[in-house]
């Protein structure tokens, strides 16, 4: 058993772990209708929550899963599983109605119109009832947590955020804290505002769809699943003291010592490849980092304008086209800066701490 | 396409049987969310203990209703009813009486309407006049006569009423003393009757009362109404029971919040009288005259629970209360019982109550001893006698007064060789098994045999290298040992040191294999004044004579510990030697600077440099005096609030012990270097604290006393502040328990004098100096601490100069005075005698034959020759100058009242004279003739000589 | 004349004249009693009289915007309970959620707005979601999408204020943490790159005394000033901005088309 432990925390390292996890999303995205079928889909929930129940009979697994604030997180993780599943299968039994040249669901039902009373108020009633139902029971099982009063001189290690910014607390590890910290938040919260004003897609007002919004569908998914769900899963649970990553099983040892020099660009320039003394003034020795941060936000956007995304250019118009671009980029941006984290050890591909400004 | 509306998107009955069950499943939650609401922990307590209650009252009810009260009752009631018969021939008088009483109430109560109309009158006029006459004299000037006129008018008024208020008043107060008299007399009649009516009242009473207190208690459907859901905001019988203190604040990490203790709620019967034996929670405080009771010094209202408990006094249930276990038998039955585990998630949980007496450090630290807290005062006497002290800084003790725990090594070389101070540092015990030198090597963290060694050797180098020669005085002549073993006995030494199984106490190092330690020469000299050898030694002089000292070193030489002498001496290592010193000198210097450094060292330079880096680096200063380190600082953390230290910054590296302070303390000072197991450390990082073989309960107050280093919150209101008198006692006591006085004299009653079990008879054993403050003189006791003059030559024991300071003598002195309530006055009060009494004190003098037992003269030991050694008492001609005059007056009504045990006979018992006929037998009389007589002993003495 | 049928106790009071004046619709059974029942109450007038069968079922909008407006509605009702007992001061905060722990009668109210504050962050993302994968945030209702944002923001703001009031460890902590970041914004941080431009003659503005950070804290470190700004924040201000943008979202929804079906 402690064999297959070790085993399970040594491949939830973060480079294995959240590689499994980009490589796993696009695999499901691309054979969407193969993966949300219903007997596939309950033998991955089937398989899932076996690998949960199971490992709930490790104590330190279930001290940390078990923990007051902890257990709404593994509800909303269940929950997110489902209703993806149940919107990717509905998507893709309209694809199958369409392809068939039949009406989808909505569409055969769009123009028959119901009394709200009982029909809707009557189900609203219902779940209203039941939510009541769940919350008195989870608190009536759950106590809510108390610990020692506020002791501003003892900082418990680790002191995470609220669960739902732990996502962006992970980005701290690989980010300067303006990016992270800031940026970061902003740019998620633009984004979703432009969404509307940067989908010029007819299509799929209204109905469940995956075809026809393929792009739209997989670029959310993958900002929100991957990059915000999966990270607070991260965050919450593989995440301990000193902000070491730990494995499900593996007790979280204050003490614990991971060995992770890493440096910045301009050092691995400068000293590894040229051999000369870093220079004095900021924008010789950041020349190359800057360099690269234009070449990436921008000549990428221009060479696909050009090439793959030719027709999203011409759809879009050139604003709107540079904007999604910026946002793309952005989100990945996430998990390269993670590779070069993994890979080279890179700390900042711009460092210029006079001013607080790293990249 | 109309009525396509009114279909159902849903089958309506089924959502309708959804419904149903969703709502019963709601009902059925709301309603285990009010069970779980309702059903608390400590109403379970109350319940059983309500039930307890009823049992003890019922028992009270029996009591009243007992066989003997029923007769009792039943006796009042016939002699009431005789009453009653009595009363009926009178019942004309009566009714005629109260008629009038009557006739006078309606009478009053007319007149008193009228009066009171007039007196309104009287007011408005008063009124009227006062305004008008201070308006005219406001204008005096140009008074117009209509104003004046108009003034007298008022003026006449104002009188007319005045005298007819005045007749009305009298009347009353005539009306109103008829009617008292009558009363009175209709009282005197009714009298015995209304007695006994009252006292069956109150018998009656006293059971209603007892009755109610069931009714209450006893499970009934009101009382289960009242204490219903939803219904037990009204008036219910169980609720929470809390203590709010104005003045004491609980610490909620540097926010001070109001204390408020709940601890009443379970713990219902802590301050009730008769639930000793209850089982817990509701067992009665244990001695409540001092705690807990509205009348002890603690009482429950002002001090509430958590002052000395601690631990979360708001919450009201056993876990988050934070009871700790006192033992693990009692942890793992908690365990079973309320399923409890160590409370998470707060800084100060509850006392275990074996260290509760650490709360009493709060407020109690300015008195050296505290009352009733046996294991708090060890505990802070080991923390300084063990040298605690000399290593772990704690502000507030006393620096000055505390003395270095070990021997001064200042001058070594006069008194031990290296070769046994070095088996003697390497494993102290091995030497002397109960020695207070703590063992610093051979522990758990040790590095190596050769390596300590090496330590071991270099520390004794230098030791020897930096002590000063000292010379003994030259003193010849052959000792005797019986005769030396004979003197240990008698005169006094087992006060401190023991010798073999003589053990008096271990105040002073055990002597049975002194032999093996010390040379002859330095024994001498130090027998004959050890503050030759060290000025500031607390071993006080006995004044042997040469051949005495000579007698005793003999003796003593004699015990030797052949197994010590055998062991072999620790070797030097030459490579660890090298490899320590370059450690040493690598801070500072680059690895070349080290090496030539190294090479010009010679061998001797190099042992002496480590072992002085040593000396430093295990502390040695703090019990020993070396000189080169008199003002070096201590290398032990301050603990002055090593209690209020989070848990967080307590490393316990891999030991497996509960996280909490207590056992942290008691891990640490079992196994010092415990701490260090399964580390990589360098030989510098390792923990260096010697390890002290204290015994379980020297452990247990120690910690307790370590427990009570807290930050203190207590305001300045609360705390035991000592007023003059007290001060003085407490300044003095230190003093009298570092000189060991205890080892002889009975400090208190019951305390101290344990060398009295060397002694066949107690009259030969040191005298008690309990109330020593009211018998002696100041002026008398300085002299004798300074230098002590014979006063009971019979006695072998030997009262030894101390060699006090007169600022020691004087704290000593008022030690002794306060404490006995003799105030400071500059001049003892002195008798005056006067003829008459001086002729009668000699005349009584003679009868009650003083002489018998008393010398009256120089050197004369009882004048009748062969009298038991048991009736010896001390030349009366001392007593002028040593004895209280007030003090001797005392001490002849009831001497056994002063020293219990005492061989002076009572002669005037409760203050009967034997004599009638001297005084006219006046007891007081006879004793100041007495005291008078004896007092100009002296001069009577000397005028006889003259003649 | 046979007399009238004796009518039922409950028929009765249904025609007395306060019941009438209630309910001014007899039992919703038949198409104008059911329109009347639903344009006669302004809470249920929050829905349309009839809508398109599509955007009625569940599986469609799975209710999670009913479910997250209803927990805020929980949120509301638990959150004035639970005011009646806290006092946002650094010395009573902690004792008074110990009390509400202990010995409050129906101390489960906290329990309840706790788990509740979880179940809406979770609602709305959910909900968020499904409006996304339904598409329905395309013309013409991108600006109640925009909406529905805002809110989402409020609600995590909203959660993450109320994170502090039981003053405990967790609670000084999570907000530090959450905090810290704040003195990284460019400009307004006064560790954010940029800050140390912004100085006139030597003096710089921005520091640590007032900075964004300082703006949200109250202070250098999250202290009793923190405590009362985001108890001020959490039971004032953010609920109110919620409701009202609530209320412009729901009359969106329905001035846009109801729920969204195929055109």
């Amino acid at each position: 058993m402690d064999a297959l432990k070790n085993f399970i925390d040594t491949i939830s390292s973060p480079q294995l772990f959240i590689t499994a996890t980009i490589i796993g999303f696009f695999v499901v995205m691309h054979y969407v209708r193969f993966f949300t079928k219903t007997p596939v889909f309950l033998t991955f929930l089937g398989l899932f929550t076996t690998f949960f129940l199971v490992s709930l009979t490790d104590d330190h697994f279930r001290k940390i899963v078990t923990l007051p604030d902890n257990v709404p997180i593994v509800g909303m993780l269940f929950l997110i599983i489902f209703f993806t599943w149940f919107s990717l299968r509905k998507g893709v039994d309209n694809d199958i109605r369409t392809e068939k040249g039949e009406p989808t669901f909505e569409k055969s039902e769009a123009n028959e119109k119901l009394f709200v009373w009982p029909n809707l108020v009557y189900t609203e009633f219902l779940c209203m009832i039941l939510a009541t139902i769940v919350l008195l029971i989870w608190a009536l099982a759950l106590q809510a947590p108390l610990e020692e009063p506020a002791n501003p001189t003892i900082s418990p290690n680790p002191s995470k955020a609220p669960w739902y910014f732990l996502g962006l607390q992970e980005m701290l590890v690989y980010f300067d804290p303006w990016i992270a910290g800031v940026v970061l938040p902003v740019l998620i919260i633009v984004g979703l505002m432009a969404i509307p004003y940067l989908d010029k897609n007819k299509k799929g007002n209204g109905y469940y769809t995956f075809k026809e919004r393929k792009f739209a569908i997989v670029s959310f998914l993958f900002g929100f699943l991957v990059l915000w769900i999966f990270l607070i899963v991260i965050g919450t649970f593989l995440r301990g003291p000193n902000w070491n990553f730990f494995g499900p099983y593996e007790v979280w040892d204050v003490h614990k010592v991971v060995p992770s020099v890493n440096i910045n660009l301009s050092e691995i320039i400068f000293i590894k490849w040229f051999q000369t003394a870093m220079p004095r003034f900021w924008f010789t020795r950041e020349i190359f980092g800057i360099i690269l941060v234009f070449v990436y936000f921008g000549l990428i956007p221009i060479v696909l304008a050009k090439t793959l995304f030719k027709k999203f250019f011409m759809e879009m118009g050139a604003i709107r086209y540079g904007f999604l671009m910026m946002l793309l980029l952005t989100t990945v941006a996430l998990p390269i800066k993670m590779y070069l984290r993994w890979l080279f050890n890179i700390k900042y591909i711009v460092a210029i701490p006079e001013y607080f400004f790293n990249i | 396409m109309a009525d396509k509306k009114n279909e159902f998107l849903y089958n309506t009955a089924k959502l309708s049987v959804i419904f149903g069950i969703a709502s019963v499943i709601l009902f059925l939650v709301v309603l285990c969310v009010i069970v779980d609401d309702y059903s608390r922990e400590w109403k379970k307590y109350q319940r059983s203990f309500n039930k307890m209650q009823v049992e003890q009252t019922k028992g009270e009810l029996e009591e009243l209703t007992k066989k003997t009260r029923q007769k009792k009752m039943a006796r009042i009631e016939k002699k009431l009813k005789e009453e009653e018969e009595s009363l009926k021939e009178q019942k004309t008088v009566l009714k005629e009486k109260e008629k009038q009483l009557k006739q006078l109430d309606k009478e009053i109560l007319l007149l008193d309407t009228d009066l009171k109309s007039q007196q309104a009158e009287l007011e408005a006029i008063k009124y009227q006049f006062e305004e008008q006459r201070a308006h005219s004299d406001e204008h005096l000037v140009q008074v117009e006569v209509s104003q004046e006129s108009k003034l007298a008018l008022l003026k006449e008024e104002l009188n007319r009423w005045k005298i007819l208020v005045g007749e009305n008043k009298s009347i009353k107060g005539e009306l109103i003393f008829q009617r008292t008299t009558l009363e009175n007399e209709i009282n005197s009649i009714l009298e015995n009757k209304s007695e006994l009516v009252e006292s069956l009242a109150l018998m009656r009473s006293e059971e209603k009362r007892v009755k109610d207190k069931i009714k209450n208690l006893k499970p009934s459907l009101f009382n289960a109404f009242r204490n219903s859901p939803m219904f037990d905001f009204i008036a219910p019988t169980l609720r929470i029971r809390q203590l709010v203190m104005e003045d004491l604040y609980d610490d909620l990490s540097f926010v001070q919040v109001p204390k408020i203790d709940r601890c009443t709620t379970c713990h219902l019967g802590i301050d009730l009288k008769g639930f000793e034996d209850a089982p817990q929670p509701f067992t009665t405080h244990p001695n409540l005259d001092l705690y807990v009771s509205s009348s002890s010094p603690h009482a429950m209202e002002t001090f509430g629970c958590t002052s000395c408990h601690s631990g979360n006094g708001q919450a009201i249930d056993f876990y988050h209360a934070g009871h700790a276990a006192n033992s693990n038998e009692q942890a793992h039955e908690w365990e079973e019982k309320y399923d409890w585990h160590p409370l998470k998630h707060w800084a100060e949980p509850m006392l275990p109550l074996k260290y509760v007496e650490s709360s009493c450090l709060q407020c109690h630290d300015q008195q050296l001893v505290i009352p009733e807290a046996v294991e708090l005062n060890e505990g802070r006497q080991l923390f300084e006698e063990m040298g605690c002290v000399g290593c772990h800084e704690v502000k507030g003790l006393p620096e000055e007064e505390i003395r270095k725990a070990g021997p001064s090594l200042k001058r070594i070389r006069g008194k031990v060789d290296p070769g046994w101070t070095a088996k003697w540092l390497k494993d102290p015990k091995s030497f002397r098994p109960d020695t207070k030198m703590p063992s610093f090597f051979g522990l758990s963290n040790a590095a190596s045999e050769e390596v300590e060694d090496t330590q071991v050797h270099a520390i004794v180098t230098y030791l020897f290298d930096q002590s000063e020669e000292f010379v003994p005085e030259e003193i010849t002549g052959e000792g005797d040992a019986e005769q030396g073993q004979k003197l240990v006995k008698e005169i006094g030494c087992l006060g401190c040191h023991s010798v073999g199984e003589d053990k008096v106490s271990d105040f002073a190092p055990n002597l049975s294999q002194i032999g093996s330690k010390v040379n002859v020469p330095w024994l001498v000299d130090w027998l004959k004044n050890p503050k030759h050898y060290n000025p500031e030694t607390s071993m006080p002089s006995l004044r042997l004579t040469d051949q005495e000292a000579l007698d005793v070193a003999a003796f003593l030489v004699t015990l030797k510990n052949e197994p010590f002498e055998e062991l072999a001496e620790p070797e030097l290592n030459q490579d660890a030697l090298e490899e320590m010193v370059r450690e040493d000198l690598r801070e500072g210097l680059t690895d070349k600077q080290v090496n030539e450094k190294l090479a010009s060292m010679s061998q001797d330079e190099k042992v002496v440099y480590l072992g002085e880096k040593l000396t430093n680096f295990y502390g040695c200063y703090a019990c020993h005096d070396i000189s080169g380190f008199e003002d070096a600082t201590r290398i032990g953390v301050e603990l002055t609030h090593e209690s209020s230290k989070p848990m967080e910054q307590f490393d316990f590296g891999f030991v497996d012990v509960p996280h909490t302070h207590q056992s942290f303390y008691q891990t640490k000072i079992k196994q010092p270097r415990i701490f260090d197991q399964g580390k990589e450390k360098t030989r510098k990082e390792k923990l260096r604290m010697p390890q002290f073989n204290l015994t379980e309960d020297q452990r247990n107050s120690l910690v307790t006393y370590l427990s009570g280093l807290k930050v203190n919150h207590v305001p300045m209101n609360r705390l035991k502040l000592l007023d003059e008198q007290e001060r003085l006692v407490e300044d003095g006591k230190r003093l009298i328990r570092d000189m060991n006085c205890a080892g002889c004299h009975e400090v208190d009653t019951g305390v101290g004098g344990d060398i009295g079990k060397y002694v066949d008879d107690s009259v030969m054993a040191p005298p008690s100096i309990v109330g020593q403050g009211a018998r002696v003189q100041g002026d008398w006791f300085h002299e004798f601490l300074k230098a002590p003059s014979e006063i009971r030559p019979w006695l072998k024991t030997r009262m030894p100069t101390f060699g006090f300071t007169d600022e020691e003598i004087d704290v000593i002195i008022k030690h002794f005075r306060a404490e006995d309530g003799v105030e400071e006055t500059f001049s003892e009060t002195k008798a005056q005698p006067t003829e008459e009494s001086l002729a009668a004190g000699a005349l009584l003098f003679d009868q009650l034959r003083c002489i018998q037992c008393h010398a009256v003269t120089e050197g004369m030991v009882g004048s009748s020759g062969e009298v038991s050694a048991s009736e010896l008492a001390p030349n009366l001609l001392l007593s002028r100058d040593r004895l209280r005059h007030e003090w001797i007056v005392d001490w002849l009504k009831n001497p056994d009242a002063l020293m219990p045990g005492t061989g002076m006979p009572g002669y005037f018992p409760d203050l009967q004279s034997p004599l009638p006929d001297i005084l006219e037998g006046d007891a007081m009389k006879q004793i100041i003739a007495l005291r008078d007589y004896v007092v100009q002993l002296p001069e009577e003495n000397d005028k006889k000589k003259k003649k | 004349m046979a007399t009238a049928p004796k009518k039922s106790l409950w028929e009765n009071f249904r025609q007395s004249q306060i019941w009438k004046s209630i309910f001014r619709h007899g039992k919703p059974t038949d198409k104008r009693n059911r329109s009347l029942v639903i344009l006669s109450n302004v809470f249920l007038h929050l829905h349309p009289v009839t809508a398109r069968k599509s955007g009625i079922r569940i599986s469609y909008t799975w209710c999670m915007g009913g479910l997250a407006f209803f927990i805020f509605l929980v949120e509301v009702i638990t959150g004035v309970l639970l005011m009646f007992y806290y006092r946002p001061t650094a010395e009573y905060a902690f004792s008074d959620i110990m009390a509400l722990r202990d010995h409050v009668p129906l101390g489960i109210m906290r329990e309840i707005h706790r788990w509740g504050a979880h179940a809406m962050v979770i609602a709305v993302w959910l909900h968020m979601f499904r409006v996304f994968m339904t598409g329905s945030y395309k013309p013409p209702r991108e600006f109640n999408w925009n909406i529905g944002v805002i809110l989402l923001v409020l609600t995590l703001l909203l959660s993450f204020t109320g994170y502090l009031l039981p003053w405990d460890q967790l609670a000084i902590w999570a907000i530090t943490v959450g905090s810290n970041m704040a003195r990284a914004t460019p400009f307004l941080g006064h560790e954010g790159p940029g800050a140390s431009f912004l100085n006139i003659a030597g003096v710089s503005l921005v520091h640590s005394g007032d900075d964004v950070r300082f703006a949200l804290l109250g202070g250098r470190f999250v202290g009793a000033a923190t405590l009362l700004r985001f108890y001020i924040l959490h039971c004032v201000a953010i609920p109110l901005a919620a409701a009202v943008l609530m209320a412009v979202h729901f009359w969106r929804i329905r001035k846009d088309g109801g729920i969204s079906t195929p055109v």
